[in-house]
């Protein structure tokens, strides 16, 4: 329909024609001075509806133009000048990317010929092409946004770059995007007015989730573009009064986490293509933020575990199948390093790492581990200090997927403390075992050496009663004294062991001629002593010694040498000390029965005695050697039968 | 009727002869010997074996085991009958003299006349 032609002239005929011809959405013609002539109705309301103008017959173009916009009127008329001078068509494009004003426009301009070809007018058409214009530009900040979006890795870097690479490219007035925090819609980045540096907004924009339409779409989930606020009961004015506004939500694993939010003052400024790519840009934002959160949240576990990993002080590394190093600790690191001179690296192969000799074996032990058997390797590896260092090496079956090549955990554990306490353990538990042993030994042994004076004691009394011959009871009870003695010597000497077993060290300054002197005041009752002669030498007169264990000491080697005197020769004894450096000699000899050089080796075991004739209780000599030894000194003996033994007593300053 | 009486302790010995004598009769002859040795040289060099041997366990230098050991070697040994006797209260002790073929029975120390009791010689 052409309604608006003022006059049915035969140009108008051919205006008419000339547009019917152009078959395009608005129309108009124009005489030779640029006025309108003709025009359809759609392009009188497209005009009344972008600039509020209206158009009529008569009216100069640029008039018209003028209340659009410059480019639109400059566009315009400069191809219409051409169209002039030329007489030949044009087709030119314009675009305006002022917000409010956004338009694209595509148009054509056709010279309308007269009788005798002279130009009677100009028949012009134009398209809007805002809308692919859009599309186009669109689809190309989608494209990029998308390959950018998979270098960000925070999520608010993410935010910002949809408003700078979207948002602030849609010729918009304001946008925002706002996520949501418990029950609130926080602002998180916006563009245009609620923008006030690179990264920040102006103010703590806060909107309940049930309220207008940004809070409507982050509750049901769903995108809304409205184009008329005023006529939708869901608007509410969030920040200016806007006259259409696009939202859609942010929608992460099913839960809305935010909306983006576009507001135009233009009542019906958005297309279905705003919708939609902001819905494709939401999607994309979801996809990349599970993708950011997801590595956040692997990021921390791999963190804590490799807290975990680092903190033990055994190395874990983890091999494939084919001997490739897939992850290590800090300690398998060090240890590497340290013991092998190898920085490992992830990828490295095992020949890389382990040297030729362990090779095989781990090789083996691997294959054993990937086929479900956990096995252990005991390594001990010499430092260059030439020390021992002791590793147990676990492999053990590690988890895998189906697909996946096996793969083998090993555990270094460096064990050489565990070896020396195994080693002091294995000695303690022997040396526990003899002392056990000793300790039967040693109550059987007492039992046996008092009972055996004892019973003879018993057996006496039994054969005093039964006789009546004086002489004889006289005799018995003379046997009976010796007997109770040797009770009492045994008693003795055991007191001696235990005390110098269980009493402390106590060193002091003496003398040993007064020691000596102790001692034979003590044995002066002793059998045969008055026969013994004794000769002293001291090289050394004052020491610093335990006294009471040097008078166990000596009491011992003097009544050995009178006990096993000679009877063949006067028996003699001669004391004698010297100084040495850093310690000093005692010794004691005799002219007594000399000790079989056989016996000599079991001289100071405890009970041993050497001969039949001993009437002692076996335990003088152990004794001498175990006190001895507590004075950290050494004890020697030499003898020879029927000449005489002499004892030295080694002890330290 | 003859005894021989091994032990290292004199006190002993008297003790055994005296009750032996007051037992078997004041014609028994009793031959002492101080050690294993000492009774193994009497035995080797006696013209006839004794019909009771008592024989101590504990003895320096060669013990009553030891003793049994040597006595073993000889083919008069079977032809003994030795009693152990010993105040030891090791059970080994006592466990071992059981499981010695050659002696007939163990005697605690000190020795009365009712220990004596089942103690028989050799021969009649």
């Amino acid at each position: 329909m052409l309604p608006h032609f003022s006059k049915n002239t035969t140009d108008h005929q051919r205006h008419q024609e000339a547009l019917l011809n152009h078959g395009k959405l608005y129309l108009w013609s124009l005489d030779c001075s640029f006025r309108i002539v003709t025009y359809n109705q759609r392009t009188a309301q497209y005009v009344a509806k972008k600039t509020g103008a209206e158009i009529f017959p008569g009216q100069q173009l640029e008039e018209l133009l003028a209340i659009t916009n410059p480019q639109a009127r400059n566009s315009w008329m400069e191809n219409l000048e051409k169209v002039r001078q030329k007489e030949e068509s044009q087709v030119f494009y314009y675009t305006n990317l002022e917000p409010k004003r956004l338009v694209s426009v595509r148009a054509s301009i056709q010279p309308i010929f007269g009788e005798k070809n002279i130009l009677t007018g100009y028949s012009c058409a134009f398209e809007d092409q805002t809308k692919q214009f859009l599309i186009n530009r669109l689809n190309s900040l989608k494209s990029q946004f998308k390959s950018q979006a998979l270098a960000i890795d925070s999520v608010s870097e993410l935010l910002w770059s949809i408003t700078d690479n979207i948002l602030a490219e849609l010729y918009l007035e304001d946008a925002v995007i706002l996520m949501l925090e418990g029950d609130e819609l926080r602002l998180a980045a916006a563009h245009g007015s609620k923008r006030s540096g690179q990264r920040a907004t102006t103010r703590d924009l806060r909107i309940p989730i049930d309220k207008g339409i940004t809070g409507h779409v982050a509750s049901k989930g769903k995108s809304l573009l409205v184009n008329d606020t005023q006529g939708d009961q869901r608007y509410f004015a969030e920040h200016f009064l806007a006259q259409s506004e696009v939202a859609v939500p942010i929608t992460v694993n099913g839960q809305v986490r935010g909306v983006i939010n576009c507001e135009s003052g233009r009542e019906g400024f958005f297309y279905d293509v705003h919708q939609q790519l902001l819905e494709e840009v939401a999607e994309v934002a979801a996809v990349r933020i599970k993708q950011i959160e997801d590595t956040h949240k692997l990021q921390e576990l791999d963190k804590y575990h490799r807290a975990v990993l680092d903190s033990t002080p055994n190395g874990y590394l983890l091999f494939d199948i084919r001997g490739n190093l897939l992850n290590y600790n800090r300690t398998a690191a060090q240890s590497f390093e340290r013991l092998l001179q190898v920085q490992l690296k992830l990828g490295m192969l095992a020949q890389q790492i382990f040297p030729r000799e362990y090779l095989q074996e781990f090789q083996d032990r691997l294959k054993q581990a990937s086929q479900g058997q956990m096995n252990y390797l005991e390594v001990k590896h010499l430092l260059r200090s030439r020390l021992a260092l002791w590793l147990q090496v676990t492999f053990a079956p590690a988890p895998h997927d189906e697909g996946e090549r096996p793969r083998v955990t090993l555990l270094v554990e460096d064990t050489t403390q565990l070896k020396q306490n195994e080693r002091i353990l294995q000695k303690t538990n022997q040396d526990l075992r003899k002392t056990n042993q000793d300790l039967d030994h040693f109550v059987y042994s007492i039992s046996h050496n008092l009972r055996a004076p004892l019973s003879s004691i018993m057996g006496l009394q039994n054969l005093i009663q039964m006789s009546e011959d004086i002489e004889e009871i006289h005799e018995y009870t003379h046997m009976l004294i010796d007997a109770t003695e040797s009770i009492d010597s045994y008693i003795r000497n055991t007191l001696d062991y235990a005390r110098n077993n269980r009493t402390a060290i106590q060193k002091k300054n003496l003398s040993l001629s007064q020691l000596l002197s102790r001692v034979k005041q003590k044995l002066r009752f002793l059998e045969g002593y008055e026969e013994i002669t004794f000769e002293e030498s001291w090289g050394i007169q004052e020491v610093y010694e335990d006294p009471y264990r040097l008078e166990i000491i000596l009491t011992n080697l003097i009544s050995n040498a009178i006990k096993y005197r000679s009877t063949e020769r006067p028996p003699k004894i001669v004391i004698r000390s010297k100084q040495k450096v850093n310690r000093w000699l005692l010794s004691v000899q005799d002219n007594g029965q000399g000790i079989a050089s056989e016996d000599q080796k079991n001289l100071f075991h405890m009970f041993f005695k050497a001969s039949s004739q001993a009437s002692g209780s076996g335990l003088g000599l152990y004794i001498l050697r175990e006190t001895v030894q507590s004075l950290d000194g050494e004890v020697e003996v030499y003898s020879r039968l029927d000449l005489g033994t002499q004892f030295t007593i080694t002890l330290p300053h | 009727m003859q005894v021989l009486l091994i032990d290292d302790n004199p006190i002993d010995l008297l003790i055994h002869e005296k009750l032996l004598l007051r037992k078997f009769g004041d014609d028994t002859s009793i031959l002492k010997s101080k050690g294993g040795g000492d009774a193994l040289e009497t035995l080797d060099s006696a013209e006839t074996l004794p019909d009771l041997i008592l024989l101590d366990i504990k003895m320096p230098v060669m013990d009553g085991f030891e003793f049994l050991e040597e006595l073993d070697k000889r083919p008069f040994s079977a032809r003994l009958k030795i009693y152990m006797l010993s105040s030891t209260i090791d059970p080994n002790d006592l466990l071992q003299a059981e499981d010695s073929e050659m002696v007939e029975g163990f005697l605690e120390k000190p020795l009365s006349l009712d220990a004596l009791e089942g103690c028989t010689p050799s021969s009649p």
